[in-house]
């Protein structure tokens, strides 16, 4: 396979197993320690953006991050080794958990401090020690 | 591991060791058999395409293609691991402009 721009890999359709036409590739992220890739993001088509759990947003495109090792090649198109169902499993545990997937965690029940004992004796004027 | 979106590193300006400014990155090429980075397109400006003794050019643009194995940290900006005098020397002619500049 040829060596590619990102520039071309960016906008490319991607294609599952099963032939769904899910979306285009996003953003791509590399760790610049070994300059491994190691996901893109895939930019899921509207009609796809409820089967595949994404959540979906009112004027960009919902976004699903896909780990490369998920790809089976490259091409005029991206090609998943996965189809639509284990794109959607696999998928869902690369997304970070959503609010209701959250685990809520039970408010600490607030602690009345006790109240400091003051030492401090008042005298009264005629009480008061007197200075020897 | 330090990941960036491509993206963001798109545009950064590169430095060589002995802090000579070579240019800004603009584009890179990838392996899609490996997902790996290969080269980063950097595009040289006019003091650095001096300093390197390349041939400025009116219709293709002034790049050079710097592997990855020469890049030595990616922040603000990129940081070779090499000077300017040993990357001119990795460029041997005008002609090589497209040959990827990397570790011997």
């Amino acid at each position: 396979m040829p060596i590619i721009k990102d520039t071309e890999l960016t906008g490319k359709r991607v294609i599952t197993d099963d032939a769904a036409d899910v979306g285009t590739v996003g953003d791509i992220y590399v760790d610049v320690y070994d300059w491994h890739i190691t996901r893109f993001d895939l930019r899921v088509e509207k009609s796809y953006v409820e089967r595949l759990g994404a959540e979906g947003r009112m004027l960009r495109k919902s976004i699903v991050p896909i780990r490369t090792h998920m790809v089976r090649a490259v091409g005029d198109v991206v090609h998943l080794k996965d189809g639509l169902e284990e794109l959607k499993r696999s998928t869902k545990l690369v997304q970070p958990p959503t609010k209701e997937e959250r685990p809520s965690h039970p408010k600490k029940e607030a602690v009345e401090e006790p109240k400091r004992a003051t030492h401090t004796k008042r005298y009264e004027p005629e009480e008061r020690p007197r200075k020897l | 591991m330090a990941e960036f979106n491509l993206s963001e590193v798109r545009g950064k300006r590169m430095f060589t060791t002995d802090g000579m400014a070579v240019g800004t990155v603009v584009r890179f090429e990838i392996d899609p058999t490996l997902w790996r980075v290969r080269s980063l397109v950097v595009k040289v400006n006019d003091t650095a395409m001096q300093l390197l003794e390349l041939k400025k050019s009116l219709l293709t643009a002034n790049e050079i293609l710097v592997g990855h194995d020469i890049v030595k940290s990616v922040g603000d900006v990129v940081n070779l691991g090499v000077s300017l005098e040993m990357l001119k020397g990795q460029l041997a002619a005008p002609t090589s402009k497209k040959q990827v500049i990397s570790k011997k």
